[in-house]
């Protein structure tokens, strides 16, 4: 009898604690969807008296729509700016002034103007760490104007989901390679590394309205080479939308400040190095035909090149000079062969191989180049590579792996190995015929 | 003051509560004498059971000693406290006569009453048939007086039945005809006594017995047989002549399939004996009879092949059914409900199948069946969670498309147990979990919704139980016009008059299909009880409180047993034999032993090449001997 008047008082007591604990812990955190408001994006611009002036675009979910019946495309963002010291004071100046409660685990993009890149951006990456609705897969971009600008331009046209908008629009590098993977996650782990340093996406808003302004961009060719598709930043691109928000080039940083820019082709350059290259359109000059001729009309082979192996890359000190050695192996496919020869088989196929790996190796020459000499900056991470050679954390600390990268000496072997040749086996040119 | 002390101590010191002795299935026994040696040195510890049980009797008996004179102590306390404050002590209380013993005093009088020899004289037999069925009330009550001569001899007889219930035909053709005409027959009869030459000679029917009490003719009766009281003799006999209505056998209607057998079990406890045994063909197949009911006598009977289930399995099924005492047993799912495990453990501790061919494969395991007269399903002990999880298709089916069902069955558990809790957790606590259309969406949907999501949730699950329940009472084909009319008609308005959002009738409508996924009827109703208990909690603190949830059921289930197998077995507790057919199905060449869990005598069922065909070189060995059939 006793026992099972124990038994029933400890049933009751468990389950009082139980619940106890249940509804005390919980319940106050439950929040219905629709009490809340979505950041999609949200840029950061610098104010002033060293304010932060905060862009939100938020998603209204009503204009977006439900099942088949289609959504308001226009109406589907609405945004806010506020300006405040830190995000957090920015968040509560929106709070009180939106009826729903804002909540970022949605947001798809982070915006910051190059104005505050330049000059650091370690308070902000703090911020996007620590918050839990910051999600680390956000993409950070720098934009080179105003980053309220660039959200108020961006119109998702061909989406009824702005948050898709971004998303897609930030993964276009897998196509193209203009522009770089910019997670907060990366760029925040490769901003507080030694090994290597942060690169992001280059954002800006097109301010073309014509395209007979195409020219102010264009103008002469340098050095007999004719400016190629991706040798522009995203500031100044020939191109007209209706969406004026340009993706193309990438920021690079020295630590956590902005030290430069990569344009279009040379990201598509650090994608190699890095090995994150997807699949890309390349355009390399008609072998036969390098150098334009007298009617300013060069001839072009367009390639699509991948990574056949991931990159090789090693280091080794020589009398304390990094000795830099890249090993590249693409494959392509023959899109297109605008000139007379027949580069499908044969000789043709090897003199097309030799010269494109010849190219690419010249242009990542000068790539690498540049972060030595412009940047200082290593952001292809070869410091993981030199990383390797210590036993010890304080000795590879004591090493100073970024003041050595400025010395270092590059070799970069390139091999481009054309696999098939698309739906043409041979090339006759048609002139011939006639 | 004290008692919370001791109550605060039990609690904190979590001592286990008096131990229930509980059944638990043990192996079978190579050597009695060991056996007997092991019951006294294990107690009531069994296979499964730990080794530290017995520290942990001590450790009880002594604490209970301690409370125990405690208690004395202040008893002793009290009463000088009085004496000394001249408070007269209180006045002993009268204790109760427990209600067991007053039910057993009147029952054995009762009984008393009835029980009585056959009188001599045939007046006698007669007036107390007639006070026993009230002869002169009950319409159906029938008795026929008439006289035969043996002998040389006449005799006054009658015989007694119900109307309805006996065969007329044959009462007339094998009891009656012979008793009045054949007894004038020249039969060399002289070394035989009156009632030799009655039973010997004149009742050509297959089963008469000789009954030296009232209540053993009353029984027969009662159950469709017929009463014969003949002057003089002290004996009645009784005939088996039942020839009540009854269905006949039919296609099952609640285990539907589309491959196999499709003859189900009926109301007749002897028609399903007779199914099965023409399923299993098995001479070692045993169908021992117990009556369930102090007034009803419901006829039963526990099934088992007598060289596969393990002895201590029937000797317990046998002592929990002939322990039973309630006064009408009118179906197997009552004697479920006394026969089970737990009572309040939200899952059937056994089988309940209105298949033959079902318990014919359960029994070849080494199970045992219950047959219950009046009730077309069987049940069949012990179970585990698996068992319940399989249709009996499965094994009708081929390997692939039963592993493709099976699977597509536990989805469907997952979603009758988890969907609307879990959709609750996540639009409540968990935003960020959702693809952002999807939340854009059901963000959208729920603008113009006034409540919150968790009383739109309730609102559709109960219409949806509504809808379920309503539909099984309207008869025939209205019913599932209206199950689909309803719910769809219910569902769009629900949504244009914005009760709920549409994406919840989606999650109502997986949720409900899913539960009629689940093959068992009584595992489906548990689930779709316990789904309400996890939408609690998911409101309460969202996929933590699911994760709570599950667990203290995973405790509860992995405590369970069902006849001395535990309900997880042979997960929890692992259990050495092969793990096959339990969560997927495995081919049917591959399910060599009979499940270890259930120990039974013989634990192959099939050698390691049960397919001959499989093997070509000559010569190969099969289970350690050479193939002697090549």
């Amino acid at each position: 009898m006793m026992s099972t008047r124990n038994n029933n008082a400890r049933t009751v007591i468990i389950a009082c604690i139980l619940i106890l604990i249940m509804t005390t812990s919980g319940c106050h955190d439950a929040i219905e969807i629709d009490e809340m408001v979505y950041v999609v994006a949200m840029g950061l611009d610098r104010g002033v008296e060293g304010n932060i002036r905060m862009s939100m675009l938020l998603a209204v979910p009503i204009a977006v729509g439900v099942g088949p019946e289609p959504g308001e495309v226009d109406k589907a963002t609405t945004m806010i700016t506020v300006e405040a010291p830190t995000i957090f004071g920015g968040m509560n100046i929106a709070n009180s002034m939106l009826s729903k409660q804002l909540n970022f685990s949605h947001a798809k993009l982070v915006v910051i103007s190059s104005d505050i890149a330049q000059r650091g951006i370690e308070r902000y990456m703090n911020t996007f760490n620590r918050f839990r609705e910051f999600r680390p897969n956000t993409f950070l971009g720098i934009s080179k104007g105003p980053a309220e600008d660039f959200l108020k331009t961006s119109k998702p046209i061909l989406e009824a989901n702005p948050a898709k908008y971004y998303e897609l629009l930030m993964e276009s590098w897998e196509i193209t390679g203009f522009s770089v993977d910019s997670y907060v996650k990366d760029s925040y782990a490769d901003m507080r590394s030694i090994d290597s340093e942060a690169v992001a996406a280059l954002l800006d808003v097109n301010r073309l309205e014509d395209s007979s302004e195409f020219k102010k961009i264009l103008g002469e060719p340098i050095n007999d080479q004719k400016t190629m598709e991706g040798d522009y930043t995203a500031e100044s691109v020939p191109a007209i939308f209706d969406s004026k928000s340009m993706n193309m080039g990438a920021a690079v940083f020295k630590g956590d400040k902005m030290a430069g820019e990569l344009n279009g082709r040379e990201t598509v350059f650090y994608l190699m190095v890095t090995g994150k290259l997807q699949d890309a359109y390349f355009t390399v000059p008609d072998p036969q035909q390098g150098t334009i001729g007298e009617d300013n009309e060069a001839k072009f082979v367009s390639l699509r090149l991948n990574l056949a192996r991931k990159p090789v890359i090693q280091v080794e000190m020589k009398e304390n000079i990094p000795h830099i050695t890249v090993h590249i192996l693409l494959e392509g496919i023959i899109l297109t062969s605008e000139g007379e020869k027949d580069y499908s088989t044969g000789e043709g196929l090897k003199q097309l191989e030799d010269f494109s790996a010849e190219y690419i190796r010249k242009d990542i020459l000068s790539f690498m180049e540049k972060t030595r000499d412009e940047f200082n900056s290593d952001i292809c991470g070869v410091g993981k590579k030199m990383k390797q050679k210590f036993l010890n954390w304080d000795d590879w600390e004591q090493f100073h792996w970024a003041e050595k990268y400025q010395n270092s000496i590059f070799d970069i072997v390139t091999k481009v190995s054309i696999r098939r040749t698309g739906m043409k086996i041979k090339q006759i040119p048609m002139s011939d015929a006639k | 003051m004290k008692s919370i002390k001791t109550y605060l101590k039990a609690i904190f010191l979590f001592s286990p509560g008096k131990p229930k002795d509980p059944f638990i299935l043990e192996a079978p026994s190579k050597d009695e004498e060991q056996d007997s040696k092991k019951d006294s040195e294990q107690g009531h510890g069994g296979i499964y059971e730990h080794g530290a049980e017995k520290e942990d009797d001590i450790r009880r008996n002594k604490m209970k000693k301690e409370s125990e004179d405690k208690e004395k102590g202040d008893i002793k306390e009290q009463e000088k406290r009085r004496s000394k404050e001249n408070i007269p002590s209180r006045k002993p209380v009268i204790q109760p006569i427990p209600l067991e013993e007053k039910d057993n005093a009147h029952s054995d009088k009762k009984e008393d009453d009835d029980i009585g020899d056959i009188h001599a004289s045939i007046k006698d037999c007669l007036e107390k048939i007639k006070s026993i069925y009230t002869a002169d009330i009950n319409g159906d009550f029938k008795i026929r007086e008439f006289r035969i001569r043996v002998k040389g001899k006449i005799y006054s007889a009658f015989v007694c039945f119900f109307d309805g219930m006996i065969d007329r035909l044959l009462v007339n053709i094998s009891i009656l005809q012979p008793l009045m005409t054949l007894s004038t027959l020249p039969i060399d009869t002289e070394e035989q006594s009156v009632q030799e030459v009655i039973y010997n000679h004149l009742m050509p029917q297959n089963q008469i017995k000789t009954c030296k009490t009232y209540q053993e003719v009353v029984d027969e009766v009662n159950f469709g047989g017929i009463g014969i009281f003949i002057d003089s003799l002290g004996v009645a006999f009784s005939g088996d002549v039942k020839g009540w209505e009854h269905r006949t056998v039919d296609k099952p209607t609640s285990e539907l399939n589309i491959r196999g057998p499709k003859e189900a079990f009926n109301e007749t406890n002897r028609m399903n004996t007779a199914l099965l045994r023409k399923t299993l063909k098995d001479e070692n197949l045993i169908v021992e009879d117990v009556l369930i009911g102090t007034r009803s006598k419901t006829p039963c009977s526990i099934v088992y092949i007598k060289n596969l289930a393990n002895s201590s399995l029937v000797d317990e099924v046998r002592r929990r059914m002939k322990s039973i005492k309630v006064g009408y047993l009118q179906d197997s799912g009552e004697l479920e409900q006394l026969l089970e495990d737990s009572t309040f453990l939200p899952a059937p501790q056994m089988l309940l199948t209105e298949r033959p061919d079902r318990v014919a494969s359960y029994l070849g395991e080494g199970r045992v069946g219950i047959i219950v007269h009046g009730s077309p399903y069987v049940i069949i002990a012990p179970v585990t969670l698996f068992n319940l999880i399989h249709s009996p298709e499965d094994s009708y089916l081929r390997y692939p498309y039963a592993t493709l069902l099976r699977f597509i069955r536990i989805m469907g558990i997952l979603f009758t147990l988890l969907l609307p809790s879990i959709y609750l957790a996540i639009t409540n606590f968990h935003q960020e979990m959702l693809p952002t259309d999807l939340l854009l969406a059901i963000a959208s949907s729920r603008e113009k919704v006034p409540f919150p999501t968790i009383v739109s949730i309730l609102i559709m699950e109960l219409a949806f139980e509504l809808i379920r329940e309503a539909g099984i009472r309207i008869p025939g084909p209205i019913g599932t016009t209206l199950g689909i009319v309803g719910a769809l008609i219910l569902g769009q308005a629900a949504v244009s008059a914005n009760l709920v959002s549409p994406i919840l009738i989606i999650i109502v409508a997986v949720t409900g299909i899913g539960s009629f996924a689940i093959p068992d009827f009584s595992l489906g109703y548990s689930f779709r009880a316990i789904r309400f208990i996890y939408l609690l909690l998911a409101s309460i603190s969202g996929l933590l409180g699911i994760a709570l949830g599950i667990f203290v059921y995973l405790l509860f289930l992995a405590h369970a047993h069902s006849f001395g197998v535990p309900f997880l077995v042979p997960f929890a507790p692992k259990t050495t034999g092969k793990r096959t057919n339990t969560i997927f199905k495995t081919p049917l060449w591959k399910e060599e032993d009979r499940p270890d869990f259930l120990n039974p005598k013989a634990v192959r069922k099939q050698p390691s090449i049960s397919r001959g065909w499989v093997i070509k070189e000559k010569g190969v060995i099969e289970d350690g001997e050479k193939n002697k059939d090549r």
